[in-house]
């Protein structure tokens, strides 16, 4: 009886203790899960940040005048106030959370050298003379300066000179040291994020090939290896010769890194080759197998111009002259013709790239693509009223929109011409360089030409109007579809149409919204390339015709006199989900958002007011900033 | 008498003196007025780890060889290249020993470790590089600027009504947080803009409160919490406040040595000059 008793009692405290434990066990599950931000492994946050930016360590900038090094360079991008080699005080209007300092790695260390006269510039007469005219400051330091980079993009540079500033050298490795140090130090992870990068500065004949290297790694992996040059003997203009470096740097020494290019619009058509390349190469599987490896990004804006549309390839987008720079390449040396537009812009090497991928199985222009000032200042400043130029010459000034910027025989690009573009988001979960450099090789990114609006691009099968009011639009954003950067695969033999949910908010320092947009290309069975223009959301309850389009303009109401404007027109928000009318499973295609303001001052305008100014007739003095997301590529495989 | 000769300290310390040169000359000998490169074993290891870092593999040991080899060379050539007085007016070799010297400075000052006292004094005469900024914690619910003036009135009355009924207002969909935990007002500032992050400490707590405008619209706010900024307990910035110091720290030690320096040397401008404006420069013929 007591053995029974005692079984019963033991089989109802197995029973009371099991389910207790049970019932603790889903509870410490369910606790564990609560918090969203912490069990998500999407990306929560978009980080703002300059990916390409100089410091008086370039040979240029230098000799520009450039006194500030990469701490100050760190200083101002974190929030601080920095005095500009001009003298005035400046001090970004909100700090930033990420830059990427990156240098010239050519003659790394020739301007400090240039501006002390050492004795093996001294010894050799070219060199010579830019130390003087140097010396003599203004104009004769601007003409040696040029003359300079005249010598290195037609590669007439002094042999001497040459070696004594490449890898290998004391100077050339106490300068990348500077800047990997540099780097480390103001890199704060979670609250700022410094990458260790550099550019590599092809630029052969004046034709622009520029590509900027971003290292994942730390200063310990960094300081393995010396980044490479351009002139030869040790270094070559060939991207193919970037390729092997970044093999190497991967292969041999473990580390992570990727090369992205700009200003297609100085390559005179060589940025985006679909036949030859510009090194008598030929765009075959194996061209287009590195470049898709090792090019995930592109800068599709920033001061010398922006890059992602022209209008000669677009007549049917009456947005596509924006800040357009058409004169010719880097130094012009060689003016622009009509045939060299395919080469140059982002939008068509999206569209050439489904050709090649259609062609040789890899699609060598399917990049990310971001915003970046390529100040030469050491100042990351992309904001209109807050302007401090390219180089250290045109830092605000009565005269610095009046005179020419880059003159040359053949051809001149004025001062005013310049744009105060642009910046990167970067959509991440953590500030920190692994999160971010991760965050670009998947193309999470847009690129914008200053202003912070806050822009998520979605695209998959089942979006559904009602999906953009809900509270969780982002992970409904996630879990029906793909971000900005992602790829569509066809869905069987399904013919149905993907559809796309895009949400914009304005940037409160900035101007109200105009509208978002989007952009396709397109493949067709015959071989072409296609695109078009959708307008998806439009704000003041304008209509979007039949055609997609709302032709309707948004107003404008700068004040000229003032450099003001007022948001009582345009939306603060604009969102949609859409669906492609036009689409056709069988045609590979991509979809990008582009999101324009309302129209604002120009930076000319704030120069006029503050300075007093003056502005020749043809310089703009108001424009539509804008936004450009990563592409949602869809295939048909 | 030999005895006293024997106690003689000057016989000491010839003896003495006699000792330590012949034990210097032991210790360091010298064939034929041949000068001697030593290469430590704590060199051999530098050279060899030199290797492995370049190559990615130990030295096979005529490789080391090499190395030391190379490195004896390279040492002698200095030697001789000194003995020549080639060091001297060398701007690079200057440059050089001038950022040693402000390395031995720094050394020097970050040796010097400041007691409580010094920090707690330096914390309070710069108080002000050591505020926090104010951290609300809030919901907010956003009546878009989109709605247009005649909307946006109507649903603010209603919102209004509802909040007076004890219900939580309702508002448009937006990418605004809803929600934020203890953020600080400029980081608020950043994403409402600055007005709204400003308005927020005019506000009741513990209630909904609004309209507060910001360049979205007019949002209805429920502050749950309120840290107001002031300055820092030092335990929480101590590590900013030890850094500020030292580099302040380091600066004055810079002043001081170059202060000391000037008092030691003199300097001489020679040549046809005009009155030098620095009172320590003497004039003198050329």
């Amino acid at each position: 009886m007591v053995v029974q008793k005692t079984l019963l009692h033991m089989a109802i405290f197995a029973c009371v203790a099991s389910a207790s434990m049970a019932s603790a066990g889903s509870d410490a599950d369910v606790a564990k899960k609560y918090s969203p931000m912490a069990n998500t492994a999407h990306a929560t946050n978009v980080y703002w940040g300059d990916s390409h930016l100089h410091t008086g360590l370039s040979l240029d900038a230098g000799l520009f005048g450039n006194t500030l090094g990469p701490d100050d360079a760190y200083r101002l991008a974190r929030g601080g106030k920095v005095i500009a080699t001009s003298g005035s005080p400046v001090q970004l209007a909100r700090p930033l959370d990420w830059l990427i300092v990156a240098d010239h790695t050519d003659l790394m260390g020739i301007a400090s050298d240039i501006k002390k006269g050492t004795p093996n510039i001294l010894a050799d007469a070219t060199a010579r003379s830019w130390h003087e005219g140097f010396k003599e400051g203004g104009a004769a330091a601007a003409a040696a300066t040029f003359d300079l980079i005249k010598s290195f993009s037609q590669m007439t540079l002094p042999k001497q000179i040459v070696s004594d500033y490449s890898p290998g050298s004391d100077v050339f490795g106490a300068v990348w040291s500077k800047i990997v140090n540099s780097a480390e130090k103001h890199n704060e992870p979670g609250l700022f994020t410094a990458f260790i990068g550099f550019e590599w500065t092809s630029v052969p004949q004046g034709i622009n090939l520029h590509r900027n290297v971003i290292l994942r790694d730390n200063a310990e992996m960094a300081l393995k290896i010396q980044p490479p040059t351009t002139q030869p003997p040790l270094g070559s203009t060939d991207p193919k010769s970037l390729y092997q470096w970044l093999e190497r740097y991967e292969g041999e020494f473990g580390g992570q890194a990727f090369a992205f290019a700009h200003n297609g619009n100085l390559s005179n058509g060589w940025m985006f080759p679909t036949q030859g390349t510009y090194h008598d190469g030929v765009v075959d599987e194996e061209y287009v197998t590195q470049r898709a490896k090792w090019e995930p990004h592109y800068e599709i804006t920033q001061i010398k111009g922006d890059g992602e549309a022209h209008p000669y390839l677009s007549p049917e987008d009456e947005f596509a002259d924006y800040e357009t720079w058409e004169v010719g390449n880097l130094d012009i040396s060689q003016l622009k013709t009509p045939e060299m537009y395919k080469g140059e812009y982002a939008r068509e090497a999206l569209k050439q790239g489904l050709v090649l991928e259609a062609r040789f199985g890899t699609n060598p222009y399917k990049f990310g693509v971001g915003g970046a000032t390529d100040s030469h200042t050491s100042l990351a400043t992309a904001d209109e009223n807050n302007f401090f130029g390219k180089a250290t010459t045109v830092e605000p000034s009565k005269t610095r929109a009046g005179e020419p910027f880059v003159s040359s025989k053949l051809g001149t690009i004025e001062g005013y011409a310049l744009v105060a573009s642009g910046y990167t988001g970067i959509w991440a979960h953590e500030n920190t360089r692994a999160a971010l450099f991760d965050a670009m090789e998947r193309k999470e990114t847009y690129g914008t030409t200053g202003p912070r609006m806050e822009v998520r691009f979605f695209g998959g099968w089942d979006f559904d109007q009602r999906d953009v009011d809900q509270s969780d639009i982002v992970d409904i954003g996630y879990r029906k579809g793909v971000p900005m950067g992602g790829d569509l695969t066809a869905q069987g033999d399904s013919e149905k149409a993907p559809s796309f949910m895009v949400a914009a908010m304005r940037d409160p320092f900035s101007g109200n919204l105009d509208r978002v947009q989007i952009i396709k290309g397109w493949l067709d069975d015959k071989g072409e390339v296609h695109e078009r223009v959708y307008d998806v959301a439009v704000s003041d309850s304008r209509k979007i015709d039949g055609n997609g389009r709302a032709k309707e303009v948004v107003g404008n109401t700068v004040d000229l006199e003032t450099a003001t404007w007022s948001n009582s027109i345009g939306d603060t928000q604009l969102a949609a989900v859409w669906s492609d009318p036009d689409f056709d499973a069988a045609e590979p295609s991509f979809y990008y958002v582009r999101v324009l303001e309302i129209p604002t001052p120009r930076w000319v305008v704030y120069d006029k007011v503050r300075l007093g100014a003056e502005l020749p007739d043809a310089a703009e003095l108001t424009g539509q900033e804008r936004a450009y997301t990563s592409p949602i590529w869809y295939s048909p495989k | 008498m030999l005895k006293k000769l024997f106690s003689e300290p000057l016989l000491h310390f010839i003896f003495l003196s006699v000792v330590i040169f012949a034990a210097y000359d032991v210790l360091n000998p010298q064939e034929n007025g041949q000068q001697v490169i030593v290469v430590s074993e704590g060199r051999v290891t530098q050279l060899s780890n030199s290797f492995r870092d370049r190559w990615s593999r130990e030295p096979f040991p005529q490789e080391l060889e090499g190395a030391i080899h190379a490195y004896a060379v390279n040492e002698m050539f200095i030697r001789e290249a000194i003995a020549l007085g080639l060091d001297v007016d060398d701007q690079v070799i200057g440059q050089r020993l001038r950022k040693k010297m402000n390395y031995l400075l720094e050394d020097l000052a970050e040796a010097n470790i400041p007691t409580d006292e010094v920090v707690k004094k330096f914390y309070s005469d710069n108080a002000s590089k050591y505020r926090s900024t104010p951290h609300y914690s809030f919901q907010q619910v956003l009546l878009s600027a989109d709605r247009g003036g005649q909307g946006l009135a109507e649903h603010l009355r209603i919102q209004q009504q509802r909040i007076q009924q004890g219900l939580a207002p309702q508002g448009d969909q937006s990418m605004l947080p809803g929600d934020l935990e203890l953020t600080a007002q400029d980081q608020i500032g950043r994403r409402f803009g600055a007005g709204f992050a400003e308005d927020l400490a005019k506000v009741e707590i513990q209630q909904w409160v609004g309209p507060v405008t910001s360049v979205y619209g007019e949002h209805f706010v429920f502050i749950r919490e309120k840290q107001s900024g002031g300055i820092r307990p030092l335990e929480t910035v101590k590590d900013a406040v030890l850094s500020d110091w030292q580099y302040e720290n380091n600066k004055t030690l810079e002043r001081d040595y170059e202060q000391q320096l000037l008092a030691r040397y003199t300097i001489v401008v020679q040549g046809a000059e005009p009155e030098s404006t620095v009172p320590m420069m003497k004039k003198s013929a050329p």
